[in-house]
């Protein structure tokens, strides 16, 4: 809300070194580890994570919401089964909605669908936010979270059926080799490990660039000051 | 005979994490102690081994085959909510508090956990006589519990090397799963059946 | 009362005597050696893909050293992973195969882990598992070895002739292999390069075991382990035990295996009694793999499982020598290191006593 002030009152929003470690510091994935099991097993073609993505975003969100409001009256040791079951009620449309979109995704994903049930994203996010900060931030912190997660899938499901199978969305793309590790859970976690390494680097990039540039202008304040002084 | 081919099955071919990546938020834990790690693998294995009965008895109940894939799940999570609440009362009843207290934040996630529902879900979904369930959820569990040893292992030695600084934590464990299960994948030689 | 002390072995370049010719050293020359047999019956194309692969390799292991900012003028290990890789894989595999292991070696298996003396898993055996599993139907077909010119392979380009399965893959149908076990010695089979010559590669394993390269517990203990499981569970039809032991030992890479790979001193146990609990992992996953697998050749395979456990031998060694030395007692241990250093300085009990 404060930020939206400042923007409407045309301030300069000043983006603290914490702020943007958070921004950046965001994808669920390839830092914190969490919804590995739909990305590294079953992202391996563009469908498969369009899918997950459609069907994740039914089950997270919905039911992050549902849990910030009923959180009050749930026992303790009783929070993980109940996200898990209310999750379950949002699956239904969410599954239907795949279907409608991609008819044979049951056979391609198999358990993999009903696995998002469990999923550590929906768990962990329930545990940091849906039971102890307000809505409106566990709403937010859960579409950063979605979209994470969206874009490693999608990524990982284009490298992977591109260099797997030599197809996008089914349609045939001229490679000279193909290999079925990237098929394979392995080729998932391999890849998901150099993607991790990837986002650090280019988080520590986009770091040191940044610091870099406000220790220039604080220099330049710092001169610009001692002049205005002699 | 067709009880220990289900066993082996299910914990080397075609193992949990190797095969399929059901891994969980707990098998990169380091805050673990040994009970609780043990706790959490031996009730991994105790639920897909005596739900495995369960599920195959599910199985064999005449369901509209359009709603077999919302059936399955839901009565998956049925039974492991029920399990979960027997464990947790039997576990309040029987164990001094300190040790409970301890394996209290544990037991909700071995339950509700990847390869829980995952296991159960496979049992499921293919034509396992009685024995053959049985043995499936039994070598699961204990092939998830080799996988997370070996992980665990492996990543205690990780943290005594000097990674290059974008693959120290994560990623060096991520290349260090995917090696095993392509190490792994030599048992198969394909892509699993989902 | 002697304690035994554990034996360790020191870093993978730095022999224990301080000689000038390193670990390395005596693995490359070994590894040049295995190429002879392979150039006389295919010709010049097989150490041609050896040196392309090992210069890929160093490239690349020089490239991930110069991004670290670290370099280690000695460190030819590199040359190591490129000149095992094309001597697991048959005389006419393109060189796109044998270029792409050495890639997925270097840049996958090793320099994420930090390089060498680092990784966790051997680097050879990860490059090679990956091109096995990308094209099964290059890497487990051999061409058949023929007299010296007549029958060599183009030094270029695709290979055209006939390619057979190798006596692995009948052993694996449970038929016994069509060659006698005369020809699996001299290497005149279809099969991989560098595994074919038995004798030659039981020559290279006496070489590194006389130098310490290598120790004889991981050697001894894997071929001991696959020799009982053959005689034990024999996969020929006919179920003869001595026929099956002796197949299996000189088909597919099993000695290749003991004396190169599994003898990688990074990733092998560094204490003895884990090292012959380390050979007899490998020795029993081979087996495993050889009756279960879905691969004719699963040495690759092998070895990296048994990569895998050995980080939980090296603790498990380790605690048990703890064990019993607070079981001995802090006396007993005292007592033994002043043994030491009086035979160190090469005197007797009596003659300290009487100082």
């Amino acid at each position: 809300m404060k930020r939206i002030q400042a923007f409407l009152q045309n301030r300069p929003l000043r983006l603290s070194r914490q702020g943007l470690k958070k921004l950046l510091g965001r994808s669920p994935v390839l830092l914190r580890g969490l919804a590995l099991v739909p990305v590294a097993a079953a992202c391996h073609s563009l469908r498969n994570a369009l899918a997950l993505s459609v069907v994740m975003a039914f089950v997270l969100l919905p039911t992050l919401l549902l849990l910030s409001l009923i959180r009050r009256s749930l026992w303790e040791p009783m929070r993980l089964p109940a996200a898990a079951l209310v999750a379950f009620v949002f699956y239904i449309p969410g599954w239907q909605t795949a279907k409608a979109l991609l008819p044979d995704i049951s056979t391609r994903l198999g358990i993999f669908l009903p696995l998002l049930l469990v999923d550590t994203l929906l768990f962990c996010r329930a545990e940091e936010s849906a039971y102890r900060e307000t809505l409106g931030r566990t709403m937010c912190e859960g579409l950063l979270d979605l979209a994470g997660f969206v874009l490693v899938a999608l990524l990982s499901g284009f490298v992977r059926e591109l260099a797997g199978m030599g197809t996008l969305m089914g349609q045939p793309v001229h490679l000279p080799w193909t290999t079925s590790l990237a098929i394979l859970p392995a080729g998932g976690f391999i890849l998901l490990g150099f993607l991790a390494a990837g986002w650090r680097l280019c988080g520590e990039g986009i770091r040191r660039v940044y610091i870099r540039r406000s220790h220039r202008a604080l220099i330049k304040r710092q001169r610009k000051g001692k002049e205005a002084e002699e | 005979m067709e009880f220990l081919v289900a066993m082996l099955t299910a914990a080397f071919v075609e193992n949990a994490v190797f095969s399929r990546a059901l891994v969980g938020e707990s098998i990169w834990k380091r805050q673990q102690r040994p009970m609780q790690a043990a706790v959490f693998l031996g009730m991994v294995t105790l639920l897909t081994t005596v739900l495995s009965t369960a599920m195959w008895g599910i199985r064999t109940l005449p369901t509209p085959t359009a709603m077999r894939a919302l059936w399955e799940p839901l009565a998956a999570l049925m039974l492991l909510w029920l399990c979960y609440l027997i464990l947790y009362h039997l576990a309040a009843r029987w164990m001094p508090e300190a040790a409970f207290a301890r394996i209290l934040s544990v037991m909700p996630k071995a339950a509700f956990s990847a390869v829980s529902l995952g296991t159960l879900l496979l049992v499921a979904s293919r034509s396992f006589s009685l024995a053959e369930s049985v043995g499936f959820g039994l070598g699961a569990g204990a092939g998830f519990a080799l996988a997370v040893l070996l992980i665990s292992w492996g990543e205690r030695q990780l943290r005594m090397t000097d990674l290059p600084a974008p693959f120290r934590g994560l990623p060096a464990r991520l290349i260090y799963v995917g090696l095993l299960a392509l190490a792994f994948h030599g048992l198969i030689g394909h892509p699993v059946v989902l | 009362m002697r304690i035994p002390m554990p034996q360790r072995q020191t870093a993978p370049h730095v022999r224990a005597e301080g000689s000038a010719m390193g670990m390395q050293g005596d693995i490359i020359l070994m590894l040049f050696f295995l190429y002879t047999m392979p150039t006389i019956f295919f010709g010049p194309r097989v150490p041609l893909c050896g040196l392309l692969s090992a210069a890929l390799c160093y490239l690349c292991d020089l490239g991930c050293q110069l991004l670290r900012r670290r370099r280690n003028p000695r460190d030819l290990s590199g040359v190591v992973t490129g000149l095992m890789i094309p001597l697991l894989l048959p005389a006419s595999i393109p060189f796109g195969v044998v270029l792409a292991a050495g890639l997925f070696a270097i840049l996958v298996v090793k320099h994420p882990f930090g390089g060498l003396g680092q990784n966790p898993f051997n680097p050879a055996a990860g490059g090679l598992a990956c091109v096995s599993v990308t094209a099964p139907d290059l890497v487990f077909r051999y061409p058949m070895p023929a007299m010296p010119t007549t029958g060599w392979l183009p030094l270029f380009g695709t290979v055209e002739t006939a390619l057979a399965s190798g006596s692995a893959e009948q052993l694996q149908s449970g038929s016994m292999p069509a060659y006698e076990p005369v020809d699996l010695l001299r290497g005149f089979f279809p099969g991989p390069v560098g595994t074919t010559c038995t004798l030659l590669v039981i020559g290279c394993l006496l070489y590194l075991l006389a130098r310490r390269t290598v120790t004889w517990h991981t050697p001894v203990a894997f071929l001991g382990t696959v020799a009982i499981c053959a005689f034990l569970f024999p996969r020929l039809a006919s179920g003869d035990r001595l026929d099956s032991m002796i197949y299996e030992l000189l088909s597919g890479a099993a000695v290749f295996g003991a004396a190169i790979l599994m003898g990688d001193p990074v990733t092998t146990p560094r204490i003895a009694s884990g090292r012959l609990l380390y050979g007899m992992i490998g020795g029993a996953t081979l087996m495993a793999l050889r009756h279960f697998g879905a691969y004719p050749q699963g040495m690759v395979f092998a070895v990296l499982i048994a990569n895998a456990f050995s980080p939980m031998l090296d603790e498990l060694t380790a605690r048990a020598y703890t064990r019993r030395y607070r079981r001995l007692g802090q006396d007993a241990w005292e007592a033994e290191e002043r043994s030491e250093d009086i035979e160190a300085a090469g005197r007797t009990d009596e003659e300290v006593a009487g100082e």
